[in-house]
């Protein structure tokens, strides 16, 4: 495999909050075109892991390899790395005084600079790809259901035409029928090659749209593999554990 | 032995009509002195770094911690004597009741800015804004708009307190007021129109601040909050 097929490479990965490490060396890498899971305990740092990516929480140690560059060497301007980054929130994130179609516009006419013109039109045929009823492309955020808010947060990162999207539990925050038709869109992404890292507890989008499923797990990747291995057949006990206690969760508790 | 003297109704009616000019454009000039203070001292306060979050802390505590009479008399009196520049009575009335209204000022922007969240400033961040980019873009068009109402309300206490201009010799509306008693002495009838004045311009005001809350206020969040004296 050529450097150029690898997106992202993560080498040893640490961070520690005070006396607390959160991430002990993390390594991992995500192909393009791929979409890789990351599943684990919550609290565990799988959220800090996602904002070291972009360095919106500064890591203490490791490389992390984006498109060829480190980007934790200096000199490295990580608002051009960003830029090439997408994020997607639990909490959606939008801005809340911009309508849908301003919010997925802004990014494209502040940071990338285009026109009026061409920010709509690419904001619009990111909406659509996202499926947000036309009614909705006006309406504020606190005037969409969190559904909705978040299919806009998606198309604001996907305007962006990103290398990778980071999607950090991306359905948390939402009932089980909206959490689906968020699904569902990440799902069309993944079927059209978009690369993506996701953190979720959706066992089910694991199982039938990612390529890779990791465990994370004490602040390492625990164990990895294929889907149907790991989620039907972990060799790890803590593995097995945690998706016990999820499959408990998921029928109304043991 | 007190002489007065009854003063006809239009001409007592114009001459507080006159003082409540002065109050106003008093007023404005203040206001806006204030917004021109405050609004930076309050980014300072929120983005500067620890010598100039310090510098504006300190501003701001000193002038919220000062009697207006006494910012006056600081300015009017002393400054002379200190530094040898003299002031006219108008300009000091502006830059004391202007820089006491900065510290206020600033405390309703810093509130506002506080109040845009965290995630809406990782959002952009992620998108790769720079920080002048997202306090322009992000965070001031909404601490602006949830700065409204209480900004119309410090507005409405700068317009109160132009009365202690009149300590400098300026004749707005309650300077003209106590002439009038001092010729007629009847000050229930002069003070009494006198706060009639002060309420019409008030009164407006407050449902203006609460329709330009309803107007501005960030769509689908209820709006601001209403303004009561």
């Amino acid at each position: 495999m050529s450097d150029s097929d690898r997106v992202l490479i993560i080498r040893n990965l640490t961070k520690r909050f005070g006396e607390k490490p959160v991430l002990k060396g993390i390594s991992f890498e995500v192909e393009r075109g791929e979409t890789k899971v990351i599943i684990g305990p919550s609290g565990a740092g799988k959220s800090t892991l996602l904002r070291c990516i972009n360095r919106l929480i500064e890591p203490d140690g490791g490389e992390i390899i984006f498109n060829g560059t480190n980007i934790l060497e200096r000199g490295v301007d990580i608002r051009k790395i960003r830029a090439k980054i997408g994020f997607v929130f639990q909490h959606f994130n939008l801005f809340k005084h911009l309508t849908a179609l301003e919010n997925v516009k802004i990014g494209l006419k502040v940071v990338r600079g285009m026109s009026d013109e061409e920010a709509e039109k690419k904001a619009i045929k990111a909406l659509r790809m996202v499926h947000l009823e036309e009614d909705a492309f006006h309406k504020y955020p606190a005037q969409l259901s969190g559904g909705q808010q978040q299919r806009v947060a998606i198309a604001r990162a996907l305007a962006m035409e990103p290398e990778i999207i980071l999607f950090d539990e991306p359905t948390s925050a939402l009932d089980p029928q909206l959490a689906g038709e968020v699904l569902d869109v990440m799902r069309e992404l993944a079927k059209k090659k978009v690369t993506m890292l996701v953190v979720t507890h959706e066992i089910g989008f694991a199982l039938n749209a990612a390529d890779e499923v990791l465990f994370f797990y004490d602040g390492v990747i625990w164990e990895k593999g294929k889907p149907e291995e790991i989620l039907y057949n972990p060799k790890r006990k803590e593995t097995r554990e945690f998706l016990k206690r999820i499959a408990d969760l998921s029928v109304g508790g043991p | 032995m007190i002489t007065s003297t009854s003063v006809p109704l239009d001409i007592a009616l114009r001459m507080l009509l006159n003082g409540a000019k002065t109050t106003i454009v008093l007023s404005v000039f203040s206001i806006l002195l204030g917004l021109l203070i405050g609004l930076p001292v309050a980014l300072m306060e929120t983005y500067g770094g620890k010598t100039l979050r310090r510098v504006a802390m300190v501003y701001e505590g000193t002038l919220r911690g000062i009697p207006l009479l006494a910012i006056y008399f600081v300015i009017f009196y002393s400054m002379p004597m200190l530094i040898g520049l003299g002031l006219s009575p108008f300009l000091a009335a502006v830059v004391g009741l202007g820089i006491r209204s900065s510290a206020y000022q600033s405390q309703i922007f810093r509130s506002g800015i506080q109040a845009v969240d965290e995630g809406q400033i990782e959002a952009a961040l992620s998108l790769g804004m720079s920080q002048w980019q997202i306090i322009r873009h992000i965070v001031l068009p909404q601490a602006l708009r949830m700065s409204i109402p209480a900004w119309m309300n410090e507005y409405v206490i700068v317009l109160k307190d132009t009365s202690i201009a009149l300590a400098l010799g300026i004749v707005e509306l309650t300077r003209q007021a106590t002439y009038l008693v001092s010729i007629t002495a009847e000050p229930f009838r002069y003070y009494g129109l006198a706060a009639l004045f002060y309420l019409a311009m008030v009164l407006p005001l407050t449902y203006l601040a609460n329709w330009m809350g309803k107007r501005y206020g960030i769509k689908g969040t209820g709006g601001a909050m209403d303004v009561r004296l």
